[in-house]
């Protein structure tokens, strides 16, 4: 809200009642906020000290503040503000250049602010306190005294700095958004899941009913029901950048105070997390950044020594892969000391001589998260008691997170958070064993297997069961064997990764694929582990999440077990990449589909085709396979389309529980794509690419 | 559905299981359901019935026949939710009782901290009533360890006119 709105409501409420305490609210709210916001204009004035929009922005923030606590009658914030007002008021107008001194100037200022602000939170009153040094540390650049000017001059800057903000972006902005209490949205969402109810219910009632006028509003009701329901979802993802705001300023002072100096660099601020991950993570984040600058970084002798820039970056980048959310803090620094990390944990008694051989760099490394673990050499008052890890490491994993860290003697060291999306939508694929429907995050999905006649086959090696995917052996985990309700019926496998490595998963059934809701388990449930939540089918029934990860653990891919390595696509688990499939239409022009989609790729002769009116097939393993082309070429409608003495190139894939196959000139090649698997249209390797949507999976049953 | 009965309200909700009459506070009452399809848990406490859809939020649906260490019946009567610690439980049981107010010159028993799930045995003029103690009730109910159930009720000595 702006000041001047604030004035106007004000007036009334001086003249009516006692001060209204929600605008109270909403000042400190909007004045928290104007002060990240300074916080993040000063850190961008520092690497570019004449930025117009970063000054401009400062300036705006703290004439906000300003402006309303005049209203408010808290003269000592007043008094402060209006100093940095009039600092900033002259770098903007670019009589005075920003330095160092200056920003160090500036950020007390907004340190001060924050301190009153806090004390009126608290008391309701303007806490007492002298800031006479602060002001006379501003004065210096300030002029010394009003006479000295002339008149005219003196006013051009009051009405610089007064007149002119809030400027009208600020307000323009603001009108789009609203805030909002979080229990009402939590409300909000109640009653949307009970309409949903309502309308699964309604839609049963009137399948029955065929078109009729009450079908017909029963199906836009769906319809809308479907877009509130995501809206609503919606409006409780915040971006992570929300999350970083604070995270810039921090860096600085963290690095000044260890003398070191050090460039942050953030990736990915537009990806979005429920709101109560946001608030779960900002105390880990704020432990690890610390934590990276103060022990992860070498100062800059140190740096140059090991023939690296002085200046240390730290990489902080967001993803979300599927299910999931990334948040990867990576620092370019020493790495951490295993050796020492080792001498400890023997030290400590936390692992016995003869374990410790089995143990791989990896194990090593996740003693760092015990409590009390520090290999710190000395401990400074930013960290290095050995608290902190195991902190974040618990509030990471009380959201149902995981923190997992890697390091590069003299490279560095990278934190990799997981982060579940609570509360979101996600695609997942829904399976059935022993009557039981259970959801799997198609995150972890590389691929559907069919099992039993026609399909593949179990092999079992001492005690493990494994399968022959592609050459390779996969750990087999019977779904049923876990649960105890084992049927001996499994007719899928799916294909799973977790953490880089990847297992087979034997279950009934596959059922099919949907967007769910995430929604937590109650707590009591949670201890078991095997859950990663719970979601509300279509029709109305709680269905359970598998958490792929404690399958893993339950399949002997648990950290100490080497395991058998995934396949490329999802070895790197910092880069999640998709393998493509190449390949070249009959027009030469270039296409890719998922490769992971396509059952197998079979050549076939050009004599081999049939044709059925506008239609071509072929016989594959005793049924009739149709062949479609790809949506660039002309449709397989004569003799002549597939001629020639050579084989074609035929993609198998399923759509709707029946085989296709999808013709092509040739395939060249499989291409690792970074990220998510792409649609429409995309460039690889210089040369505009259709991506081909085969449907889903490579194996599919109607259900 | 039953509509939530008014939380200020005394008195005790009271429902059947197996040939007891069972209640809890009525101010510990959310709603009471007819019966809902439930999904199992697997590898849950065995007093766990599974999981059911109360408008968009999951609840846990405990089975107090399992738990008292009865067979269970293969529909159920009705479901009691309940605040518990965290969140609403529901509680199975066999049918849907009226809500109950002291009355009488007899004072209750209060079975105080030492009794598995019961707070207090009030007689009512027609029978007793066993008012459970919601939260140990639940404690158990969620504890994984397979052990012997604790309150094998005995079976009643005489039927109840309307059983």
């Amino acid at each position: 809200m702006s000041a001047h709105a604030f004035r106007t409501r004000g007036v009334k409420g001086l003249t009516l009642e006692p001060m209204d305490d929600s605008i109270l609210e909403e000042f400190l709210v909007d004045s928290h906020e104007g002060l990240d916001r300074l916080d993040r204009d000063f850190v961008t004035l520092e690497q570019d000290p004449a930025s117009p929009e970063a000054l401009a922005s400062a300036f705006r923030a703290l004439h906000t503040i300003k402006g309303t606590c005049s209203f408010f009658g808290f003269r000592r914030l007043e008094r402060v503000a209006h100093a940095g007002e009039a600092l900033l008021a002259k770098l903007r107008a670019g009589t005075l250049t920003l330095s160092p001194d200056i920003t160090e100037a500036l950020l007390a200022v907004v340190d001060t602010v924050r301190r009153i602000l806090a004390g009126i939170e608290r008391t309701r009153q303007e806490p007492e306190g002298d800031d006479t040094s602060l002001l006379a540390r501003l004065s210096a650049w300030l002029p010394a005294r009003r006479p000295a000017r002339d008149a005219a001059s003196v006013k051009r800057e009051n009405e610089d700095a007064v007149g002119e903000p809030p400027t009208e972006t600020t307000t323009a902005l603001q009108q789009q958004h609203l805030r909002v209490d979080v229990r009402r949205l939590d409300q909000i969402m109640d009653f949307v899941g009970e309409l949903v109810l309502a309308r699964n219910q309604l839609l049963q009632a009137v399948t029955a009913g065929g078109a009729s006028p009450a079908g017909r509003a029963a199906q836009r009701l769906d319809q809308v029901t479907t877009q509130l329901q995501d809206a609503v979802m919606r409006t409780r993802m915040q971006p992570v950048s929300a999350l970083w705001a604070r995270l810039p300023r921090l860096v600085r002072d963290v690095a000044s105070v260890c003398r070191k100096s050090v460039r942050l660099e953030m990736e990915g601020n537009a990806t979005e997390l429920d709101r109560t991950l946001v608030e779960a993570l900002k105390d880990p984040l704020t432990h690890l950044v610390r934590n990276a600058i103060d022990h992860g970084l070498e100062d800059a002798a140190a740096r140059t020594l090991a023939g690296k820039p002085a200046e240390g970056v730290l990489h902080l980048r967001a993803f979300q892969e599927g299910g999931s959310v990334h948040l990867l803090l990576t620092d370019d620094g020493a790495g951490m000391p295993l050796e020492r990390i080792r001498e400890q944990a023997l030290a400590r008694g936390l692992v016995t001589p003869d374990r410790s051989a089995q143990l791989s760099e990896h194990d090593w490394l996740q003693f760092v998260f015990l409590p009390g673990f520090s290999t710190a050499e000395r401990v400074t008052n930013i960290s290095g008691r050995g608290v902190g890890l195991d902190a974040a490491r618990d509030a990471i994993e009380g959201v149902g997170g995981t923190i997992e860290v890697s390091t590069t003697p003299g490279q560095g060291t990278t934190f990799h958070i997981r982060l579940p999306l609570t509360l979101a939508i996600i695609p997942a694929l829904t399976v059935e064993q022993a009557g039981d429907c259970h959801v799997i995050p198609q995150a972890h999905l590389l691929e559907l297997v069919r099992l039993g006649p026609g399909g593949g086959e179990i092999e079992r090696s001492h005690d493990r069961e494994l399968y022959r995917l592609r050459g390779q052996l996969l750990p087999v985990l019977r779904l049923g064997e876990v649960f105890g309700n084992e049927t001996a019926e499994e007719r899928h496998l799916l294909v799973l990764s977790a953490e880089g490595r990847s297992f087979g998963l034997a279950v009934d059934r596959v059922r099919d694929t949907e967007e769910i809701v995430v929604k937590p388990l109650p707590a009591k449930l949670r201890e078991g582990g095997l859950f990663a939540g719970a979601t509300v089918r279509g029709d109305g029934r709680v269905a359970l999440i598998l958490d792929v990860l404690a399958l893993a653990a339950r399949a002997g891919l648990g950290r100490a077990t080497p395991g058998v390595s995934a396949p490329a696509a999802v070895s790197a688990v910092a880069e999640p990449t998709v393998a493509l499939l190449l390949v070249r239409a009959r027009n030469g022009e270039q296409a890719a589909v998922v490769a992971a989609h396509v059952e197998r790729i079979i050549e076939v002769e050009s004599a081999a085709f049939e044709r059925f009116g506008e239609h071509a097939a072929f016989r594959f393993e005793g049924a009739v396979l149709p062949v479609e082309p790809l949506p660039a070429d002309p449709p397989l409608d004569s003799a002549a389309s597939l001629a020639g003495d050579r084989t074609w190139p035929v993609l198998v894939h399923w759509r709707d529980g029946q085989r296709f196959g999808l013709v092509v000139d040739a395939v060249e090649d499989i291409f690792e794509w970074a990220g998510a698997a792409p649609s429409g249209r995309v460039v690889i390797r210089e040369r505009i690419t259709d991506i081909i949507e085969l449907d889903g999976f490579a194996m599919r049953e109607a259900a | 559905m039953i509509p939530a009965i008014a939380v200020l309200e005394t008195g005790w909700c009271t429902f059947l299981v197996a040939d007891g009459l069972y209640g809890v506070e009525v101010a510990r009452v959310h709603e009471v359901l007819r019966p809902q399809p439930l999904t199992r848990v697997p590898l849950a406490a065995p007093a766990v019935a599974g999981l059911l859809n109360l408008r968009g939020q999951i609840v846990p649906a405990v089975d107090l026949r399992t738990l008292f260490g009865l067979a269970v019946l293969p529909s159920a009567g009705g479901l009691v939710v309940v605040r518990g610690g965290e969140g609403l439980t529901a509680l199975v049981v066999d049918a849907i009782g009226d809500v109950r107010r002291p009355e009488g010159a007899l004072a209750p028993l209060d079975h105080g901290d030492g009794d598995p799930f019961r707070a207090l045995t009030v007689p009512l003029p027609d029978r007793l009533l066993t008012v459970l103690d919601v939260d140990r009730l639940l404690e158990q109910a969620f504890d994984r360890a397979d052990r012997e159930p604790l309150a094998r009720p005995r079976p009643a000595a005489r039927r109840l006119p309307g059983e």
